[in-house]
């Protein structure tokens, strides 16, 4: 499904990432692990063309995205749920939905069927629908972003931290959640988490990156026990 | 009494033109946070295309016909400058601050003011008043209001500010391109991610706000003078206009052009020289940013974390 080779990104003179290789497989839920600046959000936003790669190939189902204007990308299946959730605040929770929907405007019933299944996700978006998504509690804002990125029929949806900011009964929710919508939906996860816990509970397989580099590879099974994976992100 | 009537609606007649100019000040800059001191060359630019659409029709043109297409080609010449202005100058520097952003559109308009000075040779141009029936000659005609008469053409500008000012709420508010805008304005890079191409509302908001920027220019041409320099003023207030109304907010930017025009109007009114009448723009600015900063509809946004 994804498959990224030889990635570099820098800002200016400061190097995010260097030389990252990773593989997403279609259907699967893969974490990547890292601390603060460690450059997980440098890595989606480079898979979604916010932050040009310096270098290396980045290739959704065969198709070579680092060359693709940013706006082109979600029309081949990615939806990016950015760190921050980045809902549009003075629009209403319907248009904000809509708007997940902008780059398929010549297929309304997969529109209505997709806002059918965002507001069984998150019923609460329904009860909400007319009011501005800036007044929505932060929680209630995940959902909007995660129901918003439902709207495009993703094939691969990639998530910056949802669950930061959130009560643990929120995040295992939404945990819940993003795994039904891997099964029902046959959606491919890419999931950036602090919360190694819950990630590793939820993903088959996750990546470590450090410093901007992957140093750290295996199943959800085997990143928990590993020793510096214990020691670094499950505070064991 | 009588008086103060027409003041009123004088006020309100060039209220809209304040408001058609400011609309566009206010979309550019909901847009890309850029205060485009080069709109009222917009305007300019506008005036001088409607005069050249004149001066190519044959005399024989019905006035009816001619007034019309003028606005028309006024409003496309506004629209095709703003175009312009926005792929040459203010793209390439988009991602370097607003200061440089800010410098640029003051030295656009210092451009667009000189290359017009140098073409016209300076020389303010007029729409004759002979023959009888003649395009100029129905731009002077007055109607007595009270004991003073208003030239009848001004009732134009308030059609005008209703007509594009609704077509405009229309398109903001009830179509794909309009929610597209508003995305882009709140957040460019959330809407990028929904495959809303970025560039492209920019340019179309550049567009627009051109277009109404030069219909505007024509219609005041249309019984004044059309000069290099006759944007300037009218920008300066639009932008007093659009920061009364709260920078960014459409409905803001007409209800504060309007209330510019009459505020403008009703000090002559009260006893204030004509001459001073434009201190009273300048007065209002410093008043609201002391007072309410954020404009009359603007509101101040809260993040929530
Ligand atoms: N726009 C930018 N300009 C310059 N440097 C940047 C920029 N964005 C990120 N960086 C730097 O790149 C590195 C990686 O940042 P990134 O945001 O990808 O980290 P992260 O893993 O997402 O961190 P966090 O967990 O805190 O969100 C950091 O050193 C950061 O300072
Ligand atoms: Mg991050």
């Amino acid at each position: 499904m994804l498959n990224i080779t030889h990635l570099s990104v820098a800002y200016g003179p400061v190097r995010a990432l260097t030389d990252v290789a990773l593989h997403v497989a279609a259907g699967e839920i893969v974490t990547l692990l890292g601390a603060n600046g460690a450059g997980k959000t440098s890595l989606l936003r480079a898979i979604s063309g916010l932050t040009p790669a310096t270098r290396g190939s980045i290739q959704l189902e065969g198709t070579e995205l680092t060359r693709l204007p940013p706006a082109q990308i979600v029309r081949h299946g990615l939806a990016h749920c950015p760190e921050g959730r980045r809902i549009f605040p003075e629009l209403t929770v319907a248009e904000n939905l809509d708007l997940g929907a902008y780059c398929r405007p010549t297929d309304p019933a997969a529109k209505r069927a997709n806002l059918a299944c965002a507001f069984a996700y998150f019923p609460v978006l329904a009860e909400r629908r007319q009011q501005k998504a800036g007044t929505l509690s932060g929680g209630e804002q995940q959902m909007l972003a995660l129901g918003r990125a439902l709207m495009s029929s993703p094939k691969l949806i990639t998530l910056d931290e949802p669950s930061l900011g959130l009560a643990p009964r929120m995040v295992d929710l939404l945990f819940d959640i993003i795994r039904q919508i891997n099964r029902a939906q046959r959606t491919t996860v890419l999931l950036v988490e602090q919360n190694a816990n819950e990630a590793l509970l939820h993903a088959d397989r996750g990546y470590v990156l450090e410093n901007g580099q992957i140093t750290l590879s295996g199943t959800a099974t085997e990143l928990r026990g590993n020793p510096r994976v214990q020691a670094a992100y499950l505070g064991v | 009494m009588q008086d103060f009537l027409f003041y009123l609606v004088s006020g309100l007649c060039i209220g809209s033109i304040f408001a058609l100019v400011a609309v566009g000040y206010t979309l550019v800059y909901g847009i890309i946070k850029l205060v485009n001191f080069a709109h009222g060359e917009f305007y300019m630019v506008g005036a001088y295309a409607s005069f050249g659409t004149y001066s190519l029709l044959p005399s024989s043109t019905s006035p009816w016909l001619a007034i019309p297409l003028m606005v028309l080609a006024g409003g496309t010449a506004g629209a095709a400058i703003a175009g312009l202005t926005e792929r040459v100058a203010y793209k390439p520097i988009r991602r370097s601050g607003r200061l440089a952003a800010l410098l640029t559109a003051i030295g656009v308009s210092f451009l667009l003011q000189n290359l017009f000075a140098f073409f016209s040779q300076a020389r303010p141009l007029q729409y004759p008043t002979e023959p009888h029936g003649s395009v100029g000659e129905i731009c002077q005609r007055t109607v007595l209001l009270g004991t003073d008469g208003l030239v009848l053409i001004r009732f134009a500008y308030i059609g005008a500010a209703v007509l594009f000012c609704a077509l405009l709420w229309y398109l903001v508010l009830r179509t794909r391109f309009g929610r597209a805008m508003r995305a882009v304005s709140q957040d460019a890079d959330a809407a990028t991610l929904m495959g809303i191409d970025v560039d492209r509302v920019i340019r179309h908001t550049f567009l627009i706000g051109g277009g109404l920027a030069g219909v505007a220019g024509t219609l005041i041409a249309l019984q004044g003078v059309t000069e290099p320099m006759m944007g300037f003023l009218p920008g300066l207030k639009a932008f007093v206009a659009a920061v009364l109304g709260g920078i960014g907010n459409i409905a803001g930017a007409v209800v504060g052009g309007l209330l510019l025009g009459v505020i403008e109007s009703l000090a002559v009114w009260a006893g204030v020289p004509t001459g001073y009448k434009d201190v009273a723009a300048f007065v209002i600015l410093i008043l609201v940013l002391v007072i309410r900063p954020q404009g009359l509809l603007g509101r101040v946004t809260r993040v929530k974390v």
